[in-house]
């Protein structure tokens, strides 16, 4: 498996005020899986966007199989077996799976041009026997969850012949069983000899999968090194360009017992039963469970933005009726949503119009918004979160994955809640800004707000959490202090 | 503590420049080029009197696409306001036999904003899609209009009612200034004001916004309301200048309106756009039949002319946007 596939020769892009991409020279081989890693805005998504004709390079190039490729459109790399998987799905919601993999080859009879099903199921049963994959093929895709879509689009990229597939930041939205079928297929594709590139934020994952791996920072590639002759501790040293501190800052001793936030028996047909539970001032409240086990739609409760059947909530021992996001966020209640994107994000607009947007009455001066008053504060966010931006008046769209998913806890920064819900707020953000979050969020705890962080991924809410909440369908099944095992907590979400 | 000490490089907070001056100004510096080559090829086009006539004569329609701005600034859309204006300069001229003038524009300002408010709870809270809805007003306001004119025009009773559509101040003929102030106003309104940014806010991305404390119905009605209140101030505008409405009147300015927002910059997808910009839009679109009219081409090849000037500098702005 020795031959070069890909070849980079210094390839450069740049985009107003940064340069994205810096002169980068890179050897794939043949059916290795390579990892490419590096902090939020290193260039990444752009070098893989370049790969598959979505951006042009501004000078270098780079063949594949010895041929030098041009790619004018995603849909020319992807006639020449380069396919990306993305964090979003690509695929029709409303089409079934097979309409799905099949789209652009629909092979026709000779009259009429009805399409062949009888060859298309053929061909797909010997491309999953060939894998092992079972995927209901007259199921729309909306209905599949977001690891049977990824699977969908596996299967659409070589049914589509490619040799190359890509994927950035798969595993964001999956659950751990997810996560270890996804790395079962990879590990099938790579015995069919296709070659993988990788992108991810969550280190463990490297050690599991990737062959060798490639490390960017601001633009620049630092190195190439093989899994085999590396430790942990250096990729992050070669990502950010120095150690990260062993431990958390410790929590805030100084704990006020006094109850915020009270969320009594509260139900949605089926979908979150008879939950019930109290949140302090000072306190981070972990809530942790698996995808699916309705920790988002508990969020969306509390802060207004799905109705519920039964139940109460109380904000500082007063019934609190809230309707809607308004009335929540009146009581001083936010949240950040899980789906950056679509809840999160105005993404054709500017970076500091998304941030003012949740406190107008901060930035304006009478009934008038004031610029001076918008950019100072902005501005302010900004620097704490280390948001990296080339201009306040930049578009949020430019921004990279991790830093959109700042501006978002940026914004709700400048709100001042009292109780602020984090529903997966370190999603796609680098290990060094996620450290930083957790600082911000310690501090903010510390000055008596009250945090409920949301999450699926243990180490992280152990991490975090004084107290933990374990959520499995739609139930809180048990509750944790802060100290106890991860085993235990895992043991319990999976209900072993 | 920051145990992180990152170089950003070339941070800097202040607004971008480049680039974005062509994207701003892109229409502007187009709507100039095309005037000052029209200038050159037809003399009689550079006279105050041509410019200030091509001006009043985009009044109206100006008037109108301020409110048809904002609606689709806030991701709506509403062909209802040609109707509008015919039901409101009709009102506006028949309620003179029994008010005085003034309370009759008061009343049909009222109007305005009352079916502007409809048109904003059927989208908004019955949800039925934006251009269906105002597909439905529209028929109905235009059966409301005969019904009031019984099919004859109406003529207007009041002679200083005449002053705003054809009155002067400081050789500066009122339609004018109306539409300029109203121009300036609400651009004030749009950059300056919670009102713009929300609607701004709405029309980008409606449930965002909803999850960042923005009440969007409200707003979103309020984007129809303005749309309402601005056909009826066009339709005074329309009634005074002609003081006799015929029930036909206003037929085909909405889409003059929208042709004009969408060259004007405004996104048909909403959350971007300029009440400036449409007033370009405006402007570009009179500058070119006023040509036309001075040359003496056919008016049936300017319709034709019309069409494709609107989908090339849409096609042009749309086309350099998705390129990078
Ligand atoms: N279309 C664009 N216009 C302007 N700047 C852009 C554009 N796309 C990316 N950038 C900038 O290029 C840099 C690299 O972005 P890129 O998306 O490649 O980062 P990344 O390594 O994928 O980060 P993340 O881990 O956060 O996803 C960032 O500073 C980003 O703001
Ligand atoms: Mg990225």
């Amino acid at each position: 498996m020795q031959e070069t596939f890909i070849k980079v020769n210094n390839l450069c892009k740049s985009f107003p005020g940064v340069k994205a991409l810096n002169n980068i020279n890179l050897e794939i081989k043949k059916g290795e899986v390579h990892v490419l890693l590096g902090e939020n805005g290193a260039g990444k998504s752009t070098f893989v966007k370049i790969l598959s004709g979505v951006y042009k390079s501004d000078s270098g190039s780079f063949s594949l199989d010895n041929s030098e490729c041009n790619f004018n459109s995603p849909g020319e790399a992807f006639k020449n077996g380069i396919s990306v998987i993305y964090q979003e799905t690509s695929l029709i919601p409303k089409l079934t799976v097979i309409q799905n993999i099949f789209l652009g080859i629909e092979y026709t009879k000779k009259i009429f041009s009805i399409i062949d099903n009888k060859r298309l199921l053929k061909e797909y049963k010997e491309i999953c026997n060939n894998l092992g994959f079972n995927l209901p093929t007259n199921k729309t895709v909306k209905t599949l969850g977001i690891a049977e879509q990824k699977m969908v689009e596996i299967l659409k990229s070589l049914v589509h012949k490619a040799k190359f597939i890509i994927m950035d930041e798969p595993t964001d939205s999956l659950s751990k069983t997810e996560i270890e079928h996804l790395f079962e297929i990879i590990y099938k594709l790579k015995k069919e000899n296709i070659t993988i590139l990788y992108i991810t934020h969550n280190l463990e994952e490297v050690f599991k999968i990737a062959d060798r791996i490639t490390v960017f920072r601001d633009g620049k590639k630092v190195n190439t090194v093989s899994v085999k002759d590396i430790r942990m501790e250096d990729i992050v040293n070669m990502m950010i360009g120095m150690d990260l501190p062993k431990t958390l800052a410790n929590p805030s001793s100084k704990q006020n017992k006094k109850e915020i936030l009270k969320v009594d028996n509260v139900n949605k047909d089926g979908i979150i039963k008879n939950v019930s539970f109290s949140a302090y001032c000072g306190e981070i409240l972990g809530i942790v469970g698996l995808i699916g086990a309705g920790k988002t739609e508990l969020a969306r409760i509390i802060f207004g933005s799905d109705k519920f059947e039964s139940g109460k909530i109380f904000i500082n021992n007063k019934f609190c009726n809230i309707k809607s996001p308004i009335d929540a966020i009146n009581a001083g209640l936010c949240m950040v949503p899980e789906d950056r994107k679509r809840d999160g994000l105005i993404l054709k607009h500017e970076v500091y119009k998304n941030i003012t947007i949740s406190n107008l009455k901060k930035i304006s001066t009478n009934i008038v918004l004031s610029k001076k008053k918008e950019i100072d504060v902005s501005k302010n966010v900004v620097e704490q979160l280390n948001i990296k931006i080339s201009s306040l008046d930049q578009i949020t769209r430019e921004l990279s994955g991790g830093n959109q998913q700042k501006l978002v806890i940026a914004k709700w920064l400048i709100a001042e809640p009292k109780i602020l819900i984090l529903d997966e707020p370190t999603r796609g953000i680098d290990i060094g800004s996620k450290y930083e979050v957790y600082k911000i969020i310690r501090e903010l705890a510390g000055n008596g707000v009250c945090i409920i962080f949301i999450s699926s991924e243990v180490p992280e809410i152990m991490n975090i959490a004084d107290r933990i909440l374990v959520m499995k369908k739609g139930e809180i099944i048990d509750e944790f202090k802060r100290g106890v095992s991860q085993i235990k907590v895992m043991n319990t979400m999976l209900g072993v | 503590m920051r145990f992180k000490i990152k170089n950003n490089g070339q941070k800097n907070f202040l607004p971008k420049l480049k680039g974005s001056l062509i994207k701003k100004y892109g229409i502007l510096i187009g709507f100039l080029f095309i005037s000052i080559v029209i200038s050159i090829i037809t003399p009689n086009f550079l006279t105050l009197k041509n410019i200030l006539n091509i001006m009043k004569q985009s009044s109206i329609i100006g008037t109108m696409a301020i409110g048809t701005t904002f609606v689709i600034i806030g991701g709506g859309f509403d062909i209802s306001v040609g109707s509008l204006l015919a039901l409101t300069s009709a009102m506006v001229l028949g309620l003179q036999s029994y008010i005085p003038w003034y309370l009759a524009v008061v009343v049909v300002l009222l109007v305005g904003a009352f079916i502007g408010f409809i048109n904003g709870v059927l989208t908004a809270k019955v949800k039925i899609v934006a251009i269906i809805v105002t597909l439905g007003t529209m028929t109905i306001l235009r059966g409301l209009t005969y019904l009031y004119t019984g099919g004859y025009p109406v003529i207007g009773t009041s002679e200083s009612f005449q002053f705003i559509g054809s009155g002067v101040i400081g050789g500066i003929p009122f339609p004018i200034i109306i539409w300029i102030v109203m121009v300036i106003f609400w651009q004030f309104m749009l950059s300056k004001t919670k009102l713009g940014r929300y609607t701004l806010a709405l029309g980008g991305n409606k449930e965002a916004s909803r999850l960042s404390g923005v009440p969007v119905d409200f707003y979103l009605i309020m984007t129809f309301v303005i749309g309402g209140l601005m056909a009826a101030l066009s339709g005074i505008i329309y009634a005074s200048r002609i003081n006799s409405v015929s029930p036909l009147a206003g037929q085909g300015y909405e889409l003059d309106a929208i042709a004009a927002t969408v060259i004007g910059g405004t996104s048909v997808a909403g959350g971007e756009g300029t009440v400036v910009g449409t007033l370009v839009g405006v402007l570009l679109l009179s500058v070119i039949s006023n040509v036309f009219n001075l040359l003496g081409v056919q008016v049936y090849i300017q319709y034709v002319i019309k069409g494709v000037t609107i989908l090339a500098v849409v096609g042009f702005d749309s086309y350099s946007r998705f390129r990078r």
